[in-house]
């Protein structure tokens, strides 16, 4: 059999800010699925604005797949499963989470309880903010862009 | 097993003593000199192909450029009597172009016209030489309203060779086998006859097989072994302007059998196909070293849902939830269909599913070489069964389980297909492969599975199986068909 890498840069648009998948062939397609959704919106530099100097860690579930978002002041690493103490934890079926990130409105994903979001420390509400604005294809609403560091 | 794929085991030699050299002359004087070659390595490459199929170099190759030139070869392979092997683009993935006895390959890829496509009547008339990448560009371009099928495979494959060896395309869920879409054939016999069949035997039209007695059955599945076909008309449909195209992950290949089965008999899919979690994962980005993570779904069906317009498309889609929520009910996991459209926006390679003719490059470049399947035709009773125990023969000999698989017509019938990647320089690994697929065949054949492009060792399995007459029967059309054994000898185990 023919190795691949252990690890792999999805995207990289300046030395600090990449999307990492931790040994692809053995990710999920809900993880690898979240790597590429990051790879593609972190080209814009508004959002790589959005998480830099940020550190948190982010669960994202769906179906029966979990996989984890750790932040790490510009870098993300998308890891298999569950990692780390979770600041906030999203649910809802792939079939939401790629809606959102093609922009539908994640207003009406909420109210249909098509996707839940679970806050575990205080700042989990704004990373949730900061999640969303990520995963989303659409530019930054003006209050994000408010909250970029 | 190895015993079983020694080239030519079986076969008796051609009764050619003419020598290389005057079949060669002979052959120039037909097609021309720039068209015939007995070089090493041009031979070479005619010897082998990606599978684990023993080579055998060719006596030469020819290259004939119509159904003359071809009538020409054929009276001189009688004359001399020496072998002919048909061979179009060789990516039939069983070694079936690979000759069996000292033979003469006939490349047919020149005759690579579009003789016609009948909108009207819904048939286009193709040479060996057409690809179904032809096809395509040229429907695209000057029949917009209308469609052929296509493989999961890649464009530079001939059309006119799937049909004839039972391939199965993207409609063939709706249509059934390659075979069933062919309306008339032109066919070079043994001895040097043209003959035309179906409709276009009588009458100026290829609209169809009926009513006339069917001796296109003479010429499909006989893997080249009854004659040279020159011409094919094929089924082309109208293709409705709407199309979408869905992927949906299921959790278990026993509820991806009963939603597939589910969704045929809905009749609202065009297409309706499911790939194992290692391709469906390739497809999401991960290349080698694949596993299976913890809740990740293990097949992945897809279907094409096409539609009139946007109210027809929209009932389609209600109706494919509402099997969805139906089998949810019964306690099966299945994620929502995903648009591969929507897929297309984050990541352009996921065009690899959205379209065929496609090339699976992630299948296709396998470092080392080594590539081989083993596809079948069963019933869908034993399909989960199926699946499960040749996951498990793979698994158990260190290979990932990549299935590729399609309920036919309407779901008479069901395709089992496996493939797998080897080392061809590495003789073991070789051996592996080569036992996988038998154990796998003696699998499918007992659970009702016939392969198809059935290779010589798996043919003999086939052929071990008979009880009621089939193989013998077969043998006497051969003989009257073929008396000097010229055409592809060895192929079903036949002179």
């Amino acid at each position: 059999m023919v190795r691949a890498p252990r690890h792999y840069r999805v995207a990289m648009t300046e030395s600090t800010q990449t999307v990492e998948v931790s040994d692809p062939g053995r990710s999920s397609i809900l993880s690898l699925m979240i790597g590429q959704i990051l790879a593609r919106n972190l080209l814009d530099p508004s959002k790589q604005a959005l998480i830099r100097g940020k550190t948190f860690t982010t669960v994202i579930r769906a179906g029966r797949m979990t996989t984890s978002l750790v932040v790490d002041r510009g870098a993300i690493r998308v890891l298999e499963g569950r990692q780390g103490n979770a600041d906030l934890e999203l649910s809802g079926s792939i079939r939401t989470l790629l809606g959102l990130a093609v922009g539908e409105s994640l207003l009406k994903a909420l109210l249909r309880k098509e996707l839940s979001f679970r806050v575990f420390a205080l700042k989990g509400l704004l990373c949730g903010i900061y999640l969303t604005g990520l995963l989303r294809h659409t530019p930054l609403p003006a209050f994000l862009k408010w909250c970029r560091g | 097993m190895s015993t079983d794929t020694e080239r030519g085991a079986g076969v008796s030699p051609g009764v050619c003593t003419a020598p290389r050299g005057e079949i060669v002359r002979a052959l120039e004087d037909i097609v021309g000199p720039d068209f015939v070659a007995a070089d090493p390595s041009t031979l070479y490459i005619y010897s082998r192909d990606l599978t684990e199929n023993e080579p055998g170099t060719p006596l030469a190759v020819v290259m004939p450029e119509d159904t003359g030139q071809v009538q020409g070869i054929m009276r001189c392979a009688d004359r001399f009597r020496v072998p002919l092997v048909p061979f179009a683009y060789g990516l039939n993935m069983g070694g079936l172009t690979i000759p069996q006895v000292e033979a003469v390959v006939v490349d047919l890829k020149r005759m690579r016209r579009i003789v016609e496509v009948n909108e009207e009547d819904l048939y286009m008339v193709v040479e060996p030489g057409v690809t179904f990448g032809m096809i395509r560009a040229h429907l695209d371009r000057h029949h917009p309203g209308y469609r052929y099928t296509y493989p999961l495979a890649p464009p530079q494959t001939s059309a006119l060779s799937n049909a004839l060896m039972d391939g199965l395309n993207n409609m063939s869920m709706k249509h059934g086998a390659m075979s069933e879409w062919v309306s008339g054939l032109e066919v070079v016999l043994p001895t040097g006859e043209i003959v035309r069949l179906g409709s276009a035997a009588v009458v100026d039209s290829w609209h169809a097989r009926a009513p006339l007695p069917d001796l296109c059955g003479l010429f499909l599945g006989w893997q080249g072994t009854t004659g040279i076909v020159t011409k094919a008309a094929l089924h082309i449909w109208p293709c409705p302007p709407l199309r979408k195209r869905m992927f949906i992950p299921v959790y278990d290949t026993r509820s991806a059998y009963r939603i597939m089965r589910d969704l045929c008999r809905k009749e609202i899919l065009d297409d309706l196909a499911g790939v194992s979690w290692p391709t469906g994962k390739m497809l999401f980005g991960a290349r080698a070293a694949l596993e299976l993570c913890q809740g990740e779904p293990t097949v992945f069906v897809y279907g094409d849902l096409y539609a009139e317009n946007q109210r027809h498309m929209a009932v389609k889609e209600d109706l494919l939830e509402e099997v969805l929520l139906l089998c949810r009910k019964e306690g099966m996991e299945v994620e929502d269909p995903l648009d591969v459209d929507t897929l297309l926006e984050i990541n352009p390679d996921y065009g690899k599913l959205a379209d065929f003719p496609t090339t699976l490059d992630f299948l296709l470049d396998y470092g080392p070489g080594g590539m081989t399947w083993i596809g079948s035709y069963g019933p869908g009773r034993n399909w989960a069964e199926g699946a499960e125990r040749c996951f498990s023969l793979l698994g158990e000999r260190g290979f990932p389980p990549i299935l590729v698989s399609r309920p036919m017509k309407g779901g008479h019938f069901w395709v089992l297909r496996f493939i797998l990647h080897f080392d061809k320089r590495d003789a073991s690994d070789v051996a592996r492969a080569r036992e996988a697929l038998s154990a796998m065949a003696d699998v499918l054949l007992e659970l009702g599975y016939v392969p198809y492009k059935a290779p010589l060792w798996a043919a003999r399995k086939i052929r071990a199986r008979d009880r009621h007459g089939f193989f013998p029967l077969l043998e006497r059309i051969k003989q009257c068909l073929d008396p000097h054994g010229i055409m592809n000898p060895g192929r079903w185990g036949l002179r």
